[in-house]
């Protein structure tokens, strides 16, 4: 086994909405890992689970929601097991989530200063007026202009770059061990976006913190990410260092994702489109949640991927994982990859499911 | 700010003017006509062909102006315009003069019966108010919070019962047991009937009650009180709960969440200073009905009020005391919609006047 220090580990974690329409398998089983004073790139098109995986992380997730299976290990304790007292002092505090829409994360009736220096009220407990001094240095820190005055506004008088500065300097404030950044720039222009992301390297780099950064832009993966992980209906179905999954994505969708065929030294900026839409995630079945979307495996005339879930595992000897039915093997249905690793696969399996081959 | 109050007044000003229309419009509307109830009283006391029915009729439509043409007669009850040289002068109920009562207290003006009332209207409807808020928000709050739990299911039984059950009903026997039962079993029971005793009486663990004490009017309030609340706590605790079930699925709570607030913190300061924010609307609508009264409330507890009197003069056929009670629940009406805009601004800093 491999000796690597991880700050976050995320097990087979489950959450599921409960709604009208059925159960709503949001996060379906999710393995992550971040490694200390990395960062994570996570990837994925809109609805796939990114923002539940990590909200989940925290356990922020609300009625009808709920984590219904798994574990989250940070510094080697399990979150999920801990007293809410506990957890109230890593909110925030150990680790900080930056949320998308940050017009709406804000609350509209509180000044956007005093939302900032709640955070140190809370857990430096500094009295009012400190706090509201220090709030001005971080709003200023990530580049508000004229901090003292804007930190008089109230929410609905920001521009969304500004809010998204206000909610990235409540991230940053108490700085975190773990930054969670759900699309932190996305609503910023080029060069504040560029500030940020600067901001967020130096942090880094100075005090090793550990970030997620849940993005569309895979330049910005490119740019930030040490480790990719590419997420697909509720699940992870590739991880690796940032390099390899620029060089040979291995799995169908991730290549999708790339545009299909990756030219060496172009970066796609935005995730291109895949034919066919993103699966009902109420009650799915044990399959290849892309199988629908899959051209691959239509080329090679794959009938597993329709009976049995494929897993996240190795391929090759690196820490590059997969969940994909081209690159393991499949005894209990007598199944061999055409790009076997040798590695086999254990899956759940659709009550129909039969041998492939004999 | 300024110029939306000076439109808002001007509004104001057209609703209010209309709303006299519709009020004066209403006493011509009457089913044989405006003075039916006082020829009916004539007649029963002196029959059909009594002496003088005719001709005290004839004073009678004189002394209202009704046998002007309507809009002068409307003029003179609105402004007090035009004078007349052989008629009384009228001040105008815009001005604020209402007139004399007709029936419930003949000769009597319309300002002092309201005066002899109002007192007890606003005693009970305050006390009833308050005390529902106090008790409504806290558990509209809890149900919202804990929703679908057995305090959420429980509240909202109580808000069924609340709101299904008859006033008059529920007033009875409420008397019945804490009047009445507790009385007759020598327990501590509450007074009933008027607002204060007549004489002296006896309470256990109180002793003697002297009329017109503090203590006296207190016991009389708690019934009617409690009956009255019922109701509003009903409906408010319903409403509480809707708005605190809305705010909490907003992005912000999560926030605050986020920042390692604990739960107490997160309701009481986050969620619950944004939740309260519509209940603006129903505290200040609520303004009407601290003059008006409460109709059934007051009639079932024998509460001498601006219920009862309403009621009073719309069977004697009152009509200077009915469009009196009418026009200032209009103009109180008005108001308090612009109250409750002014005062959103106040809690709300998203909503600026313009
Ligand atoms: N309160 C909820 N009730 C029911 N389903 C929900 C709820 N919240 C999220 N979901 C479902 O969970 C799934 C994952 O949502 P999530 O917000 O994690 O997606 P995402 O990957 O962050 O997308 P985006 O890129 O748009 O932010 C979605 O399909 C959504 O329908
Ligand atoms: S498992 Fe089959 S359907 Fe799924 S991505 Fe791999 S080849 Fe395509
Ligand atoms: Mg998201």
């Amino acid at each position: 086994m491999e000796t690597v220090d991880n700050i976050l580990e995320i097990h087979n974690l489950k959450t599921y909405f409960f709604t009208e329409d059925g159960e709503v398998h949001a996060v379906d089983g999710v393995d992550l890992e971040v490694r200390r004073g990395e960062t994570l790139g996570v990837v994925g098109e809109s609805g796939c689970g990114k923002s539940v995986t990590f909200m989940s992380v925290l356990r922020l997730v609300g009625m009808p929601g709920r984590i219904v299976e798994g574990n989250v290990v940070f510094n080697g304790q399990s979150l999920l097991e801990l007293p809410e007292s506990e957890m109230v002092q890593i909110r925030g505090n150990k680790i900080a989530m930056i949320f998308q829409q940050p017009i709406s994360s804000l609350n509209p009736v509180f000044k956007v200063g005093d939302q900032v220096a709640e955070v140190f009220e809370t857990h430096q407990g500094l009295n009012h007026e400190q706090a509201v001094q220090r709030a001005v240095e971080m709003l200023a820190q990530v580049g508000i202009p004229d901090a003292k005055r804007r930190a008089e506004s109230y929410p609905h008088e920001m521009s969304g770059g500004m809010a998204q500065r206000v909610m990235i300097a409540m991230g940053l404030a108490m700085t975190p061990e773990l930054l969670i950044a759900d699309e932190p720039t996305t609503a910023l222009d080029v060069t504040i976006q560029a500030q940020i992301l600067d901001l967020m390297r130096a942090l880094k780099e100075r005090i090793g913190m550990s970030i997620v950064f849940i993005t569309h832009d895979l330049g910005v993966v490119a740019e930030m990410a040490d480790h990719v992980a590419v997420m697909y209906a509720g699940q992870i179905v590739e991880y690796t260092d940032v390099g390899t999954i620029f060089r040979e994505p291995k799995m169908p969708y991730t290549q999708g994702l790339l545009g299909s065929i990756p030219v060496l030294g172009v970066i796609k900026d935005e995730l291109d489109s895949i034919p066919g839409t993103v699966p009902n995630l109420v009650d799915p079945p044990n399959a290849c949640r892309f199988a629908p979307r899959c051209r691959a495996r239509v080329e090679h005339g794959l009938t597993i991927c329709e009976q049995a879930e494929p897993q996240l595992l190795p391929v090759g000897s690196t820490t590059h994982k997969v969940r994909c039915w081209l690159y393991h093997d499949c005894p209990s249905l007598n199944y061999v990859a055409p790009h076997s690793t040798g590695i086999a696969a254990e899956p759940r399996l659709e009550p129909s499911a039969t041998p492939a081959r004999a | 700010m300024g110029t939306y109050l000076v439109r808002r007044f001007l509004q104001l000003a057209v609703v209010i003017l209309l709303a006299t229309m519709v009020i004066y419009a209403l006493l011509n509307a009457v089913p044989g006509g405006p003075l039916s109830g006082v020829r009916q009283e004539l007649i029963n006391t002196r029959g059909a062909t009594g002496a003088n029915v005719a001709s005290d009729m004839a004073r009678l439509q004189r002394d209202f102006d009704l046998d002007l043409p309507v809009w002068q007669s409307y003029l003179r009850w609105l402004i007090g315009w035009p004078k007349l040289a052989d008629r009384p002068n009228r001040g105008g109920i815009l001005f604020g003069d209402l007139g004399d009562s007709w029936q419930v207290a003949r000769g009597q003006s319309v300002a002092s019966l309201i005066q002899s009332r109002l007192g007890n209207t606003l005693l009970l409807m305050t006390s009833a108010t308050l005390l529902s808020l106090l008790v409504a928000i806290p558990i509209g709050i809890n149900a919202a919070v804990r929703q679908y739990s057995a305090f959420d299911y429980l509240a909202t039984t109580g808000a069924f019962f609340g709101t299904a059950m008859p006033v008059f009903w529920f007033g009875m026997m409420m008397i019945m047991i804490f009047a009445y039962y507790f009385k007759q079993l020598g327990w501590f029971y509450l007074p009933t009937g008027n607002a204060v005793a007549l004489r002296p009486y006896d309470v256990p663990f109180l002793g003697t009650v002297l009329p017109e004490t503090i203590l006296d009017r207190g016991l009389h309030l708690v019934l009617p009180t409690i009956v009255l609340s019922l109701l509003y706590m009903a409906a408010w605790s319903r409403y509480t709960r809707t708005s605190m079930l809305e705010v909490l699925r907003q992005d912000y709570v999560r926030t605050a969440r986020a920042k390692g607030l604990v739960e107490r913190l997160v309701i009481s300061k986050h969620a619950l200073r944004n939740a309260l924010i519509p209940l603006v609307t129903i505290i200040a609508l609520q303004i009407p009905g601290l003059f008006g009264g409460a109709i059934l409330t007051e009639t079932v507890f024998n509460w001498p009020g601006m219920g009862r009197l309403y009621i009073s003069g719309l069977n004697a056929g009152d009509w200077p005391l009915v469009m009196s009670l009418l026009f200032i629940t209009a103009v109180l009406t008005v108001v308090s919609n612009l109250l409750a805009d002014v005062m959103y601004t106040f809690v709300d800093p998203r909503i600026r006047l313009s």
